[in-house]
C-alpha cells in the first residue's frame, strides 16, 4: 500500500507542475481552450485519486476548484486574472495538503476555508439552489409508510427494454442482486416472447414480477436498477410491512397467479388481513434483543434456502431458531439436519466413484455412436455434475466451526501473558472442505499463539508508545476466484526485517551480502529451524514453528503469506483452495499419455507450428501482442518421440502473471477426480495429483500454479 | 477462469490501485494509458469487461467505447465507465454510445467490487 501512495503522491507532484504550466498558458492565453482542458482533466485526476488514496482534503478542496474550470470549459463563465490568481493560491494549498493525508492543521484549514469560500463567490450562481431541490425530491421519493429498520415486503415489476442485452447488460444479474437483498419470490412473464420466426437472439422478451421481503430501503432496491431504469419498466411498491412471505397462505395466493399478472391491491389486502390474525414479532424488537444477529438471519430466509446451506454443517451445532419468531400456524420443519460425518465422507467417496464411470460411460458412448445411448449418457452427466455439486456443497463447513478453539485459547494465553487483547472476526460464514478445516485447526492455533506471544507488546509498552491500551487481533476470510483467503492481523509491533535478516545470516540461511526482498526476508521465518523470541517462552517459540506452520498449510495446496510493518502489526495470510477432490479439468495429450490442467486456472487456447517454438527467443513467444514465457512440458517429461507439426499453447493465469504451457494436442474437458500420488513423485513439484481416467489409464494432474512459480525461478536465476 | 478486466485510466496511480485491489479480488487485470492504447487488446482477446475512465488524452473514453462496440466480438461486452459527480450528466452520453453501466468518482473499492458484480459474474 505505501509503494502505491508514494506512486500517487509522485503523480500528484507532476500533475501540479503540469496544471502551473497550463495556467501560466492561460495568463498569457486566455482563450486557450486545450489548457482549460488540461487544467480541467489535472483537477479531474487528483480529485478522483486522491478521495482513494486517503488524501480526503485535497479531493474535496480540488472538488471545489473543478467546478470553476467545468464552467469554464462549458462556456458559462469566462476567465479572468481574478480565477488564475484565485486558481494559483489553490495549488499551493493543494500542495500543502499533499503533505500528509491527515486532517490539515488549523493554520491551513483556515486558508482551505477562506479559499473554498471565494471559489463559491466565482461560482455561485444556481449550482448550490439545484443540489438542495435534488435532495428534496429524493427525499419526498421515499414512501412515509415504510418501517425504518425493519423488515418490508416490497412488489417490484421490472419490465426490460427489448434491446437491453446489447449493451452488456444481464438482467438475470439484477434479479439475483435483488433475491439477494431477503427473501424473494419471483415470478417469470414469457407472454411477450415471439414466434420462433421473428424471435431476435439479442432482444429481451421476458419480464419479471418480484415480492420481496427486506430490510433495505426503497433507495437500496432502486439502486439494483440505477444502470437501465432510464430505458426500462421499473415499479417498486410497498406492499406491507413485516414480512409477509413467511405466511403460507401469502405464497399460496403468490402461487395462484402464475399464468397471470400479480394484482397487487389482493396481495396488499391479504398482506393486511394475515398480519391482523397473527401479528409478527416486531423485527424491531428482535433486533435489539437478539444477541446473535446470525438467528435473525435465519428467520429470514426460506427454509428451502438453510436447507442447501446449514445441513452442510455437519460438525456445527444446530442453530436456534427462536421458536417465538416464526409463524405460529405453519407446521414445525427441520431446517438443518445432522449427519454423521462418516456419512458425508461415504457419500464423497461415491460420488467421486460415480464421476469416474461416468467418464468410462463418455467413452463408450464415444465409441458406440448410438444417439439414444449418447443422449441418455449426456442427461446423466448432467445428473452426475449436479450432484457432485451438491455433494460438494454438504460436504463444506463454515470457518466459524473453528472459532470456539480460537476464542478460548486467546482468552487463555491474554491471561497468562497479561497482555489485554480484542479478538474480532469478519467473514466467518465463508466455507472450506472438510479436510481443509481439519488440517486448518493446528496452524491457525500456532499463528494465534505466536501473534499475541511475539506480536503484541505488553498492556504497558503499549500505552507508553501512545497505542490503544487493548491489543486488536482479527481473523479475516473471504473467498477470491477459486481461493478461500483467511488473515490473521495483529496491530503488535511488527516484525523487524533487519533483524530477521541478521538472524536468517547467523542460523546460516542466508549469506551476510544476499541481497533480499522484504518478502524473502519475511519468508526465512517459515524455514526449518528459526526462532527469534529472545525468550523462549512456554507459548510459541521452541524453534519448532513456522515451518511447521508451512509444511501444513502446503500439504493441504495452500500458501502462507507473512506482510508486516515495524510498529503497526502483522498480517498472516492463507491462501486455501476451495476444494482438492473433484475439479473440472481439461484433458491433455502428449505422445500418448494424457495431463490434466484445471479449466478454472486457464485464460485460452492458440495452436502454435512447431517452428516458431524451436526458434523462440528466451523462451518467449509473442500471442495476441502479448509476450508469454512458456514450458514445453515435451522437454520437461523427456518425451522422446517427434512432436507434431502444430502444438498447442495453453495460456494459464496466476495472479497477475500468465505463461503458456505448451502440450501436443487438446482432447476434452472433463471432471475429474483429483487423488493424491503419494511421496515418491515429490520432486516433480508441477503435478499436484492423479486421476483415473474413463478408459482406466492414469493422467497426471498439471499443478499450473507451481509451473509458473517455476519459471519465476528460473527467471530469476 | 478468471475473468479478464480491461482497465483504461491515464493516472498511473489510480491504474496499480484498481489493478491491486481487482488482482486480490481474483480477476486478471489488463491495463492501458488511453482508448487508443486500449483499443489494441480489442483484437480477439478474451475480454470480460471494459473498466474505463472517460477524460484521457490521446482517445477519451467516449470513443473507445463507440469504437469497441462496432466490433461483432464485444458487442456484448460489459463496458463501466468512471465518472465523478461534477460530470454524471455525461453518462446519457456515455450509455448511448454503448456503456452498461458507470461508477462515480472517488470510490471504495468494496464499491467498485459491488458494481462489478452488477455487470460480471
Amino acid at each position: 500500500m505505501n509503494d502505491l501512495i508514494n506512486s500517487f503522491l509522485e503523480e500528484a507532484h507532476e500533475l501540479i507542475s503540469d496544471l502551473e504550466d497550463s495556467l501560466l498558458t492561460l495568463e498569457e492565453m486566455p482563450t486557450d481552450k486545450d489548457a482549460v482542458h488540461r487544467v480541467f482533466r489535472v483537477m479531474h485526476t487528483l480529485k478522483g485519486s486522491g478521495g482513494m488514496f486517503g488524501f480526503n482534503a485535497v479531493s474535496d478542496f480540488t472538488h471545489h476548484l473543478e467546478s470553476i474550470y467545468y464552467r469554464i470549459r462549458n462556456e458559462e463563465l469566462k476567465l479572468n486574472t481574478e480565477i488564475l490568481t484565485l486558481t494559483l493560491k489553490s495549488v499551493d494549498l493543494i500542495k500543502e495538503l499533499l503533505k500528509t493525508p491527515d486532517d490539515p492543521d488549523a493554520a491551513t484549514q483556515k486558508i482551505y476555508d477562506s479559499l473554498v469560500e471565494e471559489i463559491q463567490a466565482v461560482t455561485e450562481n444556481g449550482e448550490k439552489k439545484a443540489k438542495s431541490a435534488q435532495k428534496k425530491a429524493d427525499f419526498e421519493a421515499d414512501l412515509p409508510t415504510v418501517q425504518q429498520n425493519g423488515i418490508n415486503t416490497y412488489f417490484i415489476n421490472f419490465e426490460p427494454n427489448a434491446e437491453i442485452l446489447q449493451n452488456g447488460t444481464n438482467p438475470l444479474y439484477l434479479i439475483d442482486e435483488l433475491v439477494s437483498l431477503g427473501n424473494a419470490y419471483v415470478q417469470i412473464n414469457t407472454d411477450l416472447i415471439p414466434d420462433i420466426k421473428e424471435l431476435k437472439l439479442d432482444n429481451c422478451y421476458i419480464s419479471w414480477e418480484i415480492v420481496l421481503a427486506t430490510k433495505a430501503s426503497i433507495g437500496d432496491l432502486k439502486d439494483v436498477f440505477i444502470f437501465v431504469e432510464e430505458d426500462s419498466e421499473i415499479d417498486i411498491q410497498l406492499i406491507g410491512t413485516h414480512d409477509l412471505l413467511r405466511y403460507p397462505e401469502f405464497e399460496e395466493k403468490l402461487k395462484s397467479y402464475r399464468d397471470d399478472s400479480i394484482v397487487i391491491h389482493e396481495i396488499i389486502q391479504l398482506g393486511k388481513e394475515l398480519i391482523t390474525q397473527n401479528p409478527p414479532p416486531n423485527n424491531n424488537q428482535i433486533e435489539v434483543s437478539a444477541e446473535q444477529p446470525e438467528d435473525e438471519i435465519d428467520v429470514s430466509i426460506p427454509e428451502s434456502v438453510i436447507e442447501s446451506s446449514n445441513a452442510s454443517n455437519t460438525n456445527v451445532e444446530e442453530k436456534n431458531i427462536p421458536a417465538a419468531s416464526a409463524p405460529s400456524n405453519s407446521p414445525a420443519t427441520f431446517t438443518t439436519i445432522r449427519v454423521s460425518s462418516k456419512k458425508v465422507e461415504t457419500l464423497m467417496n461415491l460420488v467421486s466413484e460415480m464421476v469416474t464411470s461416468q467418464a468410462r460411460l463418455n467413452l463408450l458412448a464415444d465409441q458406440i455412436k448410438s444417439s439414444d445411448l449418447s443422449d441418455a449418457i449426456e442427461h446423466l452427466e448432467k445428473l452426475t455434475r449436479q450432484l457432485r455439486d451438491n455433494a460438494f456443497e454438504i460436504s463444506l463447513i463454515p470457518i466459524e466451526s473453528m472459532l470456539t478453539r480460537f476464542k478460548r485459547l486467546i482468552r487463555d494465553l491474554s491471561s497468562e501473558l497479561n497482555k489485554e487483547v480484542h479478538f474480532s472476526v469478519e467473514g466467518t460464514d465463508t466455507e472450506l472442505d472438510k479436510t481443509i478445516i481439519e488440517n486448518l485447526t493446528d496452524p491457525l492455533l500456532h499463528i494465534f499463539r505466536n501473534a499475541i506471544d511475539h506480536g503484541l507488546e505488553d498492556t504497558k509498552t503499549r500505552i507508553k508508545i501512545g497505542k490503544p491500551e487493548i491489543g486488536q487481533i482479527k481473523l479475516k476470510a473471504f473467498y477470491s476466484g477459486t481461493n478461500v483467503y483467511i488473515q490473521i492481523i495483529d496491530d503488535g509491533k511488527g516484525i523487524d526485517p533487519e533483524i530477521i535478516r541478521k538472524k536468517g545470516v547467523s542460523k546460516g540461511l542466508i549469506s551476510a551480502h544476499d541481497q533480499l526482498s522484504k518478502k524473502e526476508i519475511f519468508d526465512l521465518i517459515t524455514q526449518p529451524g528459526f526462532s527469534t523470541a529472545e525468550n523462549v517462552t512456554d507459548i510459541s517459540g521452541r524453534g519448532v514453528g513456522m515451518d511447521v506452520v508451512k509444511k501444513n498449510i502446503q500439504k493441504i495446496q495452500g500458501e502462507l503469506l507473512i506482510d508486516s510493518n515495524l510498529g503497526v502489526g502483522t498480517t498472516f495470510t492463507l491462501k486455501l483452495p476451495l476444494t482438492l477432490s473433484i475439479i473440472d479439468g481439461l484433458i491433455v495429450s502428449i505422445d500418448k499419455t494424457s495431463y490434466i490442467i484445471p479449466i478454472l486456472s486457464i485464460n485460452k487456447i492458440r495452436p502454435l507450428s512447431h517452428s516458431l517454438i524451436e526458434n523462440a527467443f528466451n523462451n518467449s513467444i509473442i500471442i495476441d501482442s502479448e509476450q508469454l514465457p512458456f514450458i514445453y512440458l515435451r522437454n520437461h517429461f523427456s518425451v522422446k518421440t517427434k512432436a507434431p507439426e502444430v502444438e498447442q499453447m495453453i495460456v494459464v493465469n496466476y495472479e497477475n502473471q500468465r505463461i503458456g504451457i505448451i502440450i501436443d494436442k487438446v482432447e476434452k474437458q472433463s471432471q475429474v477426480v483429483v487423488k493424491s500420488i503419494g511421496k515418491q513423485f515429490h520432486q516433480h513439484d508441477i503435478i499436484s495429483g492423479a486421476s483415473i481416467m474413463g478408459n482406466g489409464q492414469v493422467a497426471l494432474v498439471l499443478d499450473t500454479n507451481k509451473i509458473i512459480y517455476s519459471i519465476d525461478k528460473a527467471k530469476k536465476t | 477462469m478468471k475473468k479478464t478486466i480491461l482497465l483504461v485510466d491515464d493516472s498511473e496511480s489510480i491504474r496499480k490501485l484498481v489493478q491491486y485491489n481487482l488482482t486480490n479480488a481474483g480477476y486478471y487485470v489488463m491495463v492501458a494509458n488511453n482508448g487508443e492504447d486500449a483499443l489494441k487488446y480489442f483484437n480477439g482477446e478474451i475480454i470480460h469487461l471494459l473498466l474505463t475512465d472517460l477524460h484521457m488524452p490521446v482517445m477519451n473514453g467516449l470513443e473507445l467505447i463507440k469504437k469497441v462496440r462496432q466490433i461483432e466480438k464485444y458487442k456484448h461486452t460489459p463496458i463501466l465507465f468512471l465518472t465523478t459527480e461534477t460530470q454524471i450528466s455525461i453518462k446519457k452520453e456515455a450509455k448511448d454510445a454503448g456503456a452498461t453501466g458507470w461508477i462515480v468518482k472517488p470510490f471504495v473499492i468494496d464499491k467498485l467490487l459491488a458494481t462489478i458484480h452488477k455487470v460480471l459474474r
